[in-house]
Order: structure tokens, then sequence, then C-alpha cells
């Protein structure tokens, strides 16, 4: 456990308990020996909860809610922990990432060695044989190479744009544990429906008896939603780069058989 | 402990969740479910916490799941659940450590071999040459040399030093495997002192051998997460502590074993290329011959 996520469940507890968070941090300080979250102290004494945890890293939108309502923190985060984050879709698209670049850089390096060493052969042939062309093992790298990057760069922006629908349903489903969280804290009906306002898709009434458990259902089946969306674009980004990288090494290839077959009475 | 038998564990702990959640008590949601199994060490387990139930003992036994079921009615459907959870995401954790174990042991035995092989092939190769020079070699190639039959002994017997230090590596800061396991115990911790044991009889329940919390072994707490259960058993209570501690244990622990399986993968991915690199290069180099052989 690092100090930060210490500060986060000490500021838990103290707002479960109805204490000040400021003064727990400072006794944390104490504790610990160094002042780890001094910044934190000051931001938290002068009113500006929100900034403080946010600077221990709580999610941006809990930490709003708790600078209203502090004790949400305890009742939203473990639903917060429990969403799915856009690491999930991250974590294939690296590891295919990784693969495509490897392959790619080896059929860099393979076609280097084969414009040094293979293509001044063939040239010489072709001048011997007056035959017409002579085939560039670079041809395919040169087109595919920066369709890959574009792809990658696409993918990049993609995963991360506030408008890709998965972000769009986790952004949702974390509005709709916080708002269960405020109720469940037993925040006041006028600042649940608040809250509840700041997102117009959420369409709820806050005197629904069942909200709460409304709230927590709607944020598991955005998530799911979500989780989906993302495993199947994982899957098409994995199709196309995979596609494109051995279209490419079977391109690089075949130039050089190609060639190899005008000249069949050179060997 | 296999897949199979925390499987039917973890089954049996939700079979019982579900009877107490329809207010069973826990000896007729025991008996009910022990007609169903067939002889197994999960029977023998159940039988033994049905006889301890009968005798009226909360008895300890070095087995955490007839020491929970030896509480009784003091086990809530839902802390029988996180009982289970905790056990399946020990398991799974316990299972990441042995994979990425694995892959770290083939990735070092081939490194080696390979340096073992060179170790060997190198100096036979170049020795005859060095040597039809007729003169005394630059220092560094002697050096080189030098190493080299060195490696000859030392790499197999860094082969063995490593293979050994990577079977007793439990791979635990990685995997995930400490924050589910310490998880699943502060939360037995945790429900045992609601059933009203004492904190030194429920630490026991955990690790015989610890006199507190913050020095067990078996629950194995960094710096931090000792320094806040003091903090926050004097302030809110050890149970409420505990559970908080054991909840972000639960999400740091799933976080962990989902990147030790990114990891896992990614070496998986690197070795393939190494394998896609091997055939490439297979398939290029007779153009390398024939080019040359074009005059």
């Amino acid at each position: 456990m690092n100090t930060k996520e210490l500060g986060r469940l000490v500021a838990e507890g103290a707002v479960l308990g109805e204490r000040n968070v400021a003064a727990d941090w400072a006794e944390l300080n104490v504790l610990l020996g160094r002042p780890v979250m001094g910044p934190a102290v000051t931001l938290a004494n002068s009113g500006r909860l929100e900034q403080a945890l946010r600077f221990i890293g709580t999610d941006s939108r809990l930490a709003k809610a708790a600078q209203t309502w502090p004790r949400v923190l305890a009742s939203a985060r473990p639903g917060l922990d429990a969403l799915p984050t856009r690491r999930s879709l991250a974590v294939p698209l690296f590891t295919v990432a990784v693969y495509c670049a490897l392959l790619s850089l080896v059929q860099l390096v393979a076609a280097t060695l084969l414009s040094l060493k293979v293509v001044p052969v063939f040239v010489q042939m072709s001048v011997d044989f007056h035959s017409a062309q002579v085939s560039d093992p670079f041809e395919a790298l040169r087109l595919l190479m920066p369709l890959q990057l574009m792809l990658w760069v696409l993918v990049v922006w993609l995963a991360r744009s506030p408008r890709a629908s998965w972000n769009d349903d986790l952004a949702l489903a974390a509005h709709a544990v916080i708002g269960a969280g405020l109720l469940e804290a037993k925040a006041p009906r006028a600042l649940v429906a608040g809250w509840l306002a700041e997102e117009p898709r959420l369409v709820a009434d806050s005197s629904h008896v069942e909200l709460r458990d409304d709230l927590r259902a709607v944020a598991t089946s955005l998530s799911n939603r979500a989780e989906a969306r993302m495993k199947r674009f994982a899957v098409g980004v994995r199709f196309a780069a995979l596609a494109l990288v051995t279209v490419q090494g079977l391109w690089v290839l075949s130039s050089i058989y190609r060639q190899l077959s005008l000249f069949p009475g050179a060997l | 402990m296999t897949s199979q038998s925390v499987g039917d564990e973890v089954l049996v702990l939700r079979q019982l969740a579900a009877l107490r959640r329809a207010n069973w008590p826990l000896g007729d949601a025991l008996g009910f479910v022990l007609g169903d199994l067939g002889e197994s060490a999960l029977k023998t387990k159940l039988s033994n916490a049905q006889a301890n139930l009968q005798a009226g003992e909360h008895a300890a036994s070095a087995d955490v799941l007839v020491a929970t079921l030896s509480r009784g009615d003091a086990n809530s459907a839902d802390s029988l659940e996180l009982v289970a959870d905790a056990r399946e995401l020990a398991f799974e954790a316990a299972q990441a450590t042995r994979r990425m174990r694995t892959v770290i042991g083939f990735l070092v035995t081939l490194a080696l071999l390979q340096i073992t092989a060179l170790a060997f092939r190198l100096p036979a190769v170049l020795a005859p040459l060095f040597a039809s020079f007729g003169q005394e070699l630059p220092p560094a190639t002697q050096l080189a040399l030098g190493t080299l039959k060195a490696l000859q002994v030392g790499a197999p017997v860094m082969l063995v030093v490593a293979l050994a230090i990577i079977t007793k590596t439990r791979f635990r800061r990685w995997s995930g495997e400490r924050e589910l396991t310490s998880a699943g115990l502060l939360w037995q911790w945790s429900s045992a002192l609601k059933a009203g044991l004492s904190d030194a009889a429920a630490v026991r329940l955990i690790d015989a051998r610890a006199s507190s919390l913050q020095t067990s072994d078996t629950l194995a707490l960094d710096l931090n997460e000792r320094l806040y259960l003091t903090l926050a058993s004097t302030r809110d209570g050890a149970t409420q502590a505990a559970d908080r501690l054991a909840s972000h244990l639960l999400t740091r622990g799933r976080e962990l074993a989902q990147r030790s399986r990114w990891v896992v993968a990614l070496i998986g991915t690197v070795l393939t290329v190494l394998f896609v690199i091997n055939v490439l290069g297979a398939m290029y180099l007779p153009i390398f011959s024939i080019a040359g052989a074009i005059k």
C-alpha cells in the first residue's frame, strides 16, 4: 500500500467517524514521520476537500461529490473500484502492438539486408539480361508501415476519447455509482436530485424508494456493456493489425521470390 | 490444492450462503450439503465442522474452512460469500504465481543453455583461427576467451542456481497473491470477532503463532498497512478497520493479478516473435545463398 492509498483509507474512516479529515491526515503525517500528506492537509484545512482528495489520487467525480457530502467517499468507492477501466482495453492492445512492432522491426532489418546484399545482384542481372524491372523489398514497407502507424495513432486516440461508446458508458456508470453512494450515505434528497440532474441521460426520480438499487443495477449493466464494447473493439484492432503485418511480411517475401523466378537460367 | 477441490469448496460455501440467506441454521445447512457430497477431503472437513458445531465448540482449527464453519450461525450469508470469493481469488492468484514462475524459468533456462552452447562452440571455432595468426592475442581477446572457458563450467552451475532461486521465489509481489490471501484472512478475522471471539482467539484462527494481526507472518502486511490497522483500529474499531483494509487489498490484488496475466502474455508474445524471427530467418537465408551464387 502506498502512502496515497493509505491517505484515502484514512479519509474514508474520518468521514465515517464524522471527524475532520485534515486532522486525521495530520496525525498520519506524525505517525509516518514525514509530511507526505502536507499539501492535502493544507488544501483540506482551507475548505478545498475536492482538490485535497484529487491530490491523493481519488477519482475526480467522487472528489467532487465528496466536497458537498464527504460520507460518499466510503459508500461509493467499492462500486467505483469494481467498474472496469480503460486498462482492460490497454492490456490486450499493448500486447498486440508489441507483437506487431517487433515483427515490423524484423521485416525492416530483413528488407535492409535484402536491399544491401540481394538487390544489387538483381540490378546487375537486369543489366545483363536486359530485363525490365527490379523489385524493391521496401515497396511494401513504405506503404504499409505508415498505415500501421496511423492505425495505432487512431486506436490510441479512439481508446482515450471521451466520445468512445465504452468511455461514455463508464462515465455514466460512475455517475450512477456515486448517485447510489450518496443515497447510501444518506445525503439530502435535494443533493441527490442535483447530482442526478447533472447527467440528463440518467433519467431518475430522486423520490423513488428503490432508487439506490436501481442506480446500482443501471451501473452494472452499463459497465457490462462497456466491457463488451471494449472487448469487441480490441478484437477488431487485433484482427486489423495482424492482417496488416502479415500482408506486409508476405509482400516483402513475395517481391523477392517473384524476382528470383524471373531469372530461371541465372544459377 | 487442485482447481477442482477449490471449485467444490467455493460451490459449497455459496450453497451454504444461499441457505443461510433463506434463514436456515448453519448446522442444518451443513447436513443438507453433506448429503450431496461424495467421499472426499472436503466432506471430511465439513463433517469436522459439523461435529464441532454439535459439540458447541468454537474450536480453533488449522483449517480455515473448518474454523469458519465451526462458528455456526455467527456466519452470515454475506460473510460466507466473502470467504468463498477470497478463496477463489487466492487460488487464482496462486495459479498466476505458478504461471509466472514457469514462463520465467523457461526463459532463463533457454538463455543459459544458449550461453552454455556458445561457451563451448566459440572457443572451439575461434582458437584455431587465432592460433594461425602466429602472434600473441590482444589482452581483450584473451580475456574474452578465458571468460568463455570459465562459462563452460559456470553456465551450467548458474542454470542450476537460477532454477533453484526461481523455484523458491513466490513472485507474490507481482501476482497479487499476497494481497488476495491477506484480504481473505482479514475477513476471516473480522467475522470471527463479530461472532464474539476474543481478539487473540480470532488471530489464532488465521495464524497460530501470531499474537496480533500486525505481527502475523501469514497475513504479511506491509508497513503502511500495519500503520493503517493501528491508526484505524483505535479510531473506528478493529472490525471496521480490517474490513476496509480487506476491501482495499482485494481491489489491489485483482489489479495485480490482471497485470501479472498481462506480463505473462507479453513474455509469450516476445517468445512467439523470436520463433517467427527464426522462421523468417530460415526463409531469407536461401535468398542470400542464391544471390551469392549468381555471378
